[in-house]
């Protein structure tokens, strides 16, 4: 935290290099959140630069509740939630439980794209999650955020965070399960 | 055993279950651990500080331009109401001065003495 304000009022008193290290910490999370919601690469780019656009505007609102990794989160998820709206892509209900579970399990798209390797085939099934499902499994494993910090990333209560990772992961194994031709016949 | 706990059980690294739900539940979890193919621009950073840059620029062309369109407007403004109210220049009530010439250089010379006194003197002292 103190790193935090250190760097920030460096970059409030218009240091350029500061503002460059804040990006090269924050990059690869805000790559990873844009690059989970948004399927075209061409708009991905352009909103990751956005997200830093808007950090560089705001960062003197920025007022130290919460680490600052979490609060340019927040930002890259809202750029693209906002952006999958633009786009009238549905965000904002996750499906009914059992017909969506129904639907991505039965569903084959993901295994025709990778058969041979097991990353890739996971990976594109994430793809096909609900956008918060998405987030919250990106968040989690890949950027290493806890519950709390999820929850203030994308807003939702911490209860929601755990059921949303449970719901997520059930469904790739589920998936997986079925792949790896192992699903036991009850 | 729920699937919460296997799911708890197999973050925490078990590796005693070996039933189909374990062993898929490994796969998912080592896979969701790979970097996805998308990465950002090599000269990402350059990228956004030229576009804050160039931000900047326009920014201050635009404060620019606001600022000579309201000087213009002021005088149209201005020009319009000396027109409309038939403006004369006057010194209305301070044209009796004009029969005290001597008050008016008294009055400069006053406060010329004035504040050469509080150069001079008052502010030395106090420094």
């Amino acid at each position: 935290m103190t790193d935090d304000r250190a760097l920030v009022s460096r970059i409030i008193s218009g240091d350029v290099q500061a503002f460059r290290q804040l990006i090269r910490q924050n990059e690869r999370l805000v790559g990873h959140m844009v690059g989970r919601l948004i399927d075209s690469s061409e708009d991905r780019e352009e909103i990751c630069q956005d997200v830093f656009m808007k950090v560089y505007e705001k960062i003197g609102e920025f007022n130290f509740q919460s680490q600052l990794s979490t609060w340019i989160g927040t930002i890259a998820y809202r750029h693209g939630i906002n952006h999958l709206r633009k786009k009238k892509i549905k965000v904002s209900d996750i499906p009914d439980e059992e017909s969506f579970t129904t639907h991505f399990i039965a569903d084959d798209q993901a295994d025709s794209l990778a058969e041979q390797d097991m990353d890739d085939y996971v990976l594109k099934l994430v793809d096909h999650l609900p956008p918060q499902y998405k987030t919250v499994l990106t968040l989690y494993h890949l950027d290493g955020k806890n519950y709390t910090e999820i929850g203030e990333i994308t807003g939702m209560p911490e209860g929601t965070v755990k059921n949303y990772l449970f719901r997520a992961r059930n469904l790739l194994k589920e998936k997986v399960k079925k792949y790896m031709g192992k699903e036991e016949w009850i | 055993m729920k699937d919460e706990e296997l799911q708890y059980k197999i973050e925490q690294g078990d590796a005693q279950d070996t039933s189909a739900d374990a062993e898929a539940y490994r796969k998912v979890f080592s896979s969701l651990q790979h970097e996805p193919e998308f990465s950002l621009h090599a000269s990402f950073e350059d990228l956004v500080i030229q576009r804050i840059a160039a931000k900047h620029i326009k920014e201050s062309s635009r404060d620019g331009w606001w600022f000579a369109g309201g000087i213009l407007l002021f005088i149209i403004g201005l020009v319009v109401a000396i027109i409309l109210i038939d403006f004369r220049p006057d010194v209305g009530v301070y044209s009796f001065l004009k029969g005290y010439p001597g008050l008016i250089i008294f009055a400069l010379l006053f406060i010329l003495a004035l504040n050469y006194i509080d150069r001079k003197f008052i502010r030395n002292v106090s420094h």
